[in-house]
């Protein structure tokens, strides 16, 4: 983890390697989110207080892929391996001070958050949700699903979101059978902006990350 | 670890915001004098609040009742209280100034007295906010595929943050102004975290042989974290 530019924390679990996906602080506290090794292999989704375990959030393989505060509570998403319907599958979660708050794949799909925000009370998560085999962003509102990109190409996928004003802004990509990958930002239900050109010959193009600002 | 050793040791109040704006705050050593607050400051602490406002609980400890005063209506806290452990909880409301703008509150008990400036961004205006988004993009050169970092305001692609090399933006924070991006660039030795001020000031940040990859960017007050 760095700090205006600095390295300040560096640390392993269980003589590994850790995997640190996000952050957030409550006082001066860090709370990482991620996940570690365990004795098999298998990286188990945790949440880190500063350089020391604080909550493993399953036995099953996953990983934590987000983290929020509201200043008392460290929210957090990501999902574990589970057997759902018969077969092993992600299984979305949105925890709150280690506990399950939200069971996302609880009608049986495959699900994988993997951005939180915190509006007031409202906790917005944006991820995936795969049925047939086609993987579609999706974004949940307090554990239940508020917008849902599904794509030609059968891959849709949400990198980044913020709210603004009452709604919501998502900047991700979709598969286009053309085109490939195309970066896009949506705002609430519908695409604001397609960012590639779908005449390219190069396929391939994704928003990582945006912030608002006056023009 | 030292750096954060010592702002425990040295800090005086613990700040908690939501969503996520944690303050910090300086001031004497609670073996200097005999002031009433646990920790006593006298000294101004300047804050950055969004303009969309956010709300600060504030902690510290005073030993006599307090009152609390400001100079800006656009701030709401309580007025008074006992002595104890306190949690002064202030709620600094969306800016409807076209103008930045900044407020004190103060909080006094006999003498003693402890300050906090907050300072607030202009309205943003709803009708005409821009959207400044990073990512990647393919290209194609003498048929070799990469990915070239990406900067794009609202539709507009603008250019590459990094160019000639094959590179990854990861994420994007306004802070105080200017906005810094997290990213990594791929070469044959390895792959390096870097960041950009206003995607141009590059600083690298690990080497390329520390198998680290930047994910994430958190701002906390004044300082600007990342995390991978």
């Amino acid at each position: 983890m760095w700090k205006n530019y600095d390295a300040v924390l560096s640390f392993t679990y269980n003589n590994d390697k850790v995997l640190a996906y996000d952050m957030a602080m409550i006082g001066d506290d860090y709370y990482i989110g991620g996940a570690f090794y365990d004795n098999y292999g298998n990286t188990l989704p945790a949440i880190f207080k500063n350089n020391n375990l604080l909550h493993k959030l399953s036995d099953k393989a996953g990983q934590v892929n987000a983290v929020a505060t509201n200043g008392t509570s460290i929210y957090s998403c990501g999902y574990f391996t589970d057997e759902i319907n018969g077969v092993s599958m992600a299984s979305g979660c949105v925890w709150k001070d280690g506990s399950v708050l939200y069971n996302l794949s609880k009608d049986g799909k495959a699900t994988n958050p993997e951005r939180i925000l915190m509006d007031g009370n409202d906790i917005y998560v944006a991820g995936i949700t795969t049925v047939d085999s086609q993987m579609n962003a999706t974004i949940w509102k307090n554990g239940e699903v508020l917008h849902t990109y599904a794509s030609e190409g059968g891959i849709s996928r949400i990198m980044t979101m913020f709210t603004y004003n009452g709604d919501i802004y998502a900047g991700g990509f979709y598969r286009n059978k053309a085109a490939g990958n195309v970066a896009v930002i949506w705002k609430n239900d519908k695409v604001l902006y397609t960012l590639s050109d779908l005449d390219s010959k190069d396929k391939g193009s994704s928003v990582n990350a945006m912030v608002i600002k006056n023009n | 670890m030292n750096l954060i050793y010592n702002l425990k040791k040295h800090l005086v109040f613990c700040f908690f915001a939501i969503p996520v704006l944690i303050l910090f705050s300086c001031a004497k050593d609670e073996s200097e004098g005999d002031s009433v607050f646990r920790y006593a400051s006298t000294q101004t602490t300047s804050y950055s609040v969004s303009e969309e406002g956010d709300i600060m609980i504030f902690r510290f400890g005073s030993t006599a009742s307090w009152t609390a005063k400001s100079d800006a209506d656009w701030i709401t806290f309580p007025t008074s209280g006992d002595g104890g452990t306190i949690y002064f909880k202030m709620q600094v409301k969306e800016s409807l100034s076209d103008e930045d703008r900044v407020g004190i509150v103060t909080i006094n008990s006999g003498n003693d007295y402890i300050v906090l400036d907050i300072s607030q961004k202009k309205i943003l205006d709803k009708n005409n906010i821009k959207i400044i988004a990073v990512g990647q993009i393919v290209k194609t050169t003498d048929g070799v595929k990469s990915n070239i970092s990406a900067l794009w305001e609202n539709d507009d692609y603008l250019r590459a943050v990094v160019s000639g090399s094959t590179a990854s933006m990861q994420d994007i924070k306004y802070l105080n102004g200017d906005y810094y991006i997290a990213g990594y660039v791929q070469s044959n030795s390895g792959i390096t975290d870097y960041f950009w001020k206003n995607a141009n000031t590059q600083t690298q940040i690990s080497s390329s042989t520390s198998y680290c990859n930047v994910s994430r960017l958190y701002c906390n007050g004044n300082d600007l974290y990342a995390v991978g």
